[in-house]
């Protein structure tokens, strides 16, 4: 199966500035990247780090000549494991939360059956699969549990896609804008048995005239709880909350470490369409105590820089930072952040919150 | 007599090359069995040369070379001296563009810089991206994708697990003591 170079060439402009460039979160210092290398620390304020989070242990995340940490994208998924779709690694790499020890891997390099070629996403479903979106593919792979049979692949019904989530049955929440809608919508819900889009959601609010350049921004992100979804788009500083429906049902002003700023429009200056240093907000994580954690970040060529906000569902701030480690996933009180001493991606520290007394 | 044998070696080149340029190849494509550029390689052991683009997009033109150099590292250990020759401008910015993509990727190289007309005097018309096995000796193991495959190729349509097959026996580098043992995830593998 060869790849479809029309999707491929449209996905490197809606993202190339945002998340995979971005996530690439490597160090462009002198040195190639051998052996133990420190980070230099420039970009990230420890101390606000460490007022914010006690470190309760250091994960490493176990390579082999298998499987490399590279650029992951995490979800939680069952039994304390950590899904990491490994998006220059063409795989999923399946680790055990509490030790770093590789599991399983899933998929492998290629255009074949079972294969990915740049997977965004990894989920569990309500039935033990593993769903796995691949924007450069443009489809989804269903992959069952281990030694039930084999990899289902579905052609995703809208590109660029960028995560899916099961909901119940065979619906399914898809991410990722979908451009053939005035305004562009970035969430979709998917029956998989019709394949049908039963309803597209979040237009991205813009105004037009920064419409054209807002819409290559593709990060979105999505928590599920209950029969409800929380989402952030790239430029938008508001959190939403829809019911499984679709319908809208709440917007939390939330004020970023750093704000997007305005955004810019026809005769705009160079300066204020750099991307590069343009604020986007890039995940939604809901916490055990019933607050909700907001990254954010700034792509910065190849150094991105990271912030953190964690506020009430009222939208009262609870704490911010600019430049922390990048967190990957929230499992109940526990953030599993990059190791703020480290630049290899599979050097993690597992905190929690200090609570003010 | 020296005279008599520069000049001896002028007419072989010219013979053979059809086009004398300071030494230079520049009608055909660096291929197996050449000698490699000076790139100062170490010569302690083999060595893989990666030349491409850097005008190209990095991430996505070179997401499958550079899935293959990780995968060979990987298997070594980290144990194989690897040159990127990035082909663009041989500015300040150009270097640091090409180092932070090739950390990013996480691959321990080092990178020089080269400009189209001095990687043609060292490469021939060979296409790009392109991998090259390169022996302690200096001499071209096998070079990937094939010297005659055209100076741009699309590496979406390369079979780079046979790409990294054919460096890898090329190479004959020793497999990662610690990766030796069949992994429990292999076993696994829904491949």
């Amino acid at each position: 199966m060869r790849p479809n170079p029309f999707r491929r060439s449209r996905f490197f402009v809606l993202l190339s500035s945002s998340l995979l460039l971005a996530a690439a979160c490597g160090d462009a210092g002198d040195a190639p990247p051998a052996g133990d290398r420190v980070s230099d620390s420039s970009e990230i304020d420890v101390a606000a780090f460490h007022a914010g989070f006690e470190v309760v242990r250091h994960l490493e995340l176990e390579e082999n000549d298998q499987s490399r940490v590279v650029v992951p994208m995490v979800a939680m998924g069952n039994e304390g494991e950590l899904l990491a779709a490994e998006t220059m690694e063409g795989q999923v790499n399946i680790y055990g939360a509490d030790d770093g020890r590789l599991r399983r891997t899933l998929g492998g390099r290629g255009d074949g059956p079972g294969e990915l070629r740049m997977p965004v996403s990894a989920r569990r479903t309500q039935n033990g699969s593993v769903a796995v979106a691949d924007i450069v593919q443009a489809r989804f792979t269903f992959f069952p549990p281990a030694g039930e049979g084999e990899a289902e692949m579905v052609d995703a019904p809208t590109t660029p896609i960028m995560d899916i989530q099961h909901l119940e049955g065979d619906r399914y929440l898809l991410a990722g804008m979908d451009r053939r809608n005035d305004p562009p919508r970035v969430l979709h819900l998917w029956d998989r048995s019709t394949g049908r889009v039963e309803r597209s959601f979040l237009p991205i609010g813009v105004p037009e005239e920064s419409r054209s350049w807002a819409s290559r921004f593709a990060a979105v992100a999505t928590a599920l709880e209950a029969n409800t979804i929380w989402a952030v788009w790239a430029l938008s500083d508001t959190l939403y909350q829809f019911g499984q429906d679709g319908s809208l049902i709440q917007r939390i002003p939330i004020p970023l470490p750093r704000p997007i700023g305005e955004l810019p429009g026809p005769g705009s200056s160079p300066e204020s369409r750099d991307r590069d240093r343009r604020t986007q907000v890039f995940g939604v994580f809901l916490l055990a105590d019933g607050d909700i954690a907001i990254q954010s970040m700034q792509s910065r060529g190849r150094d991105p820089v990271w912030d953190l906000l964690i506020m009430g569902r009222s939208g009262v701030v609870e704490w911010k930072a600019q430049n922390v480690p990048r967190l990957y996933v929230v499992d109940g009180d526990l953030f599993y952040f990059q190791n703020p001493e480290s630049i290899q991606p599979n050097r993690w520290v597992v905190a929690r919150r200090r609570v003010a007394q | 007599m020296r005279l008599q044998r520069g000049c001896a070696t002028v007419a072989l080149a010219l013979s053979l090359g059809g086009c004398f340029d300071g030494g230079a190849r520049s009608r055909h494509p660096l291929a197996e069995g050449d000698l490699v550029p000076p790139l100062e390689l170490t010569g302690t052991g083999p060595a893989l040369v990666w030349a491409f683009r850097s005008a190209d997009c990095l991430t996505c033109k070179l997401a499958n070379p550079a899935w293959v150099v990780r995968r060979l590292h990987a298997r070594s250990g980290d144990d194989l001296e690897t040159v990127v020759v990035a082909v663009g401008e041989t500015t300040k910015e150009e270097r640091a563009l090409v180092e932070g993509f090739v950390a990013s990727e996480r691959i321990p190289a080092r990178v020089l810089l080269r400009t189209p007309r001095g990687h043609g005097r060292e490469f021939g018309p060979a296409p790009m991206p392109a991998l090259y096995a390169v022996g302690p000796d200096g001499v071209v193991l096998t070079a990937a994708p094939s010297p005659d495959a055209g100076p741009v190729v699309d590496w979406d349509y390369v079979d780079v697990n046979a790409v990294l097959q054919a460096l890898w026996d090329a190479l004959k580098l020793p497999d990662d003591p610690e990766s030796n043992e069949i992994h429990p995830t292999q076993k696994e593998n829904n491949r």
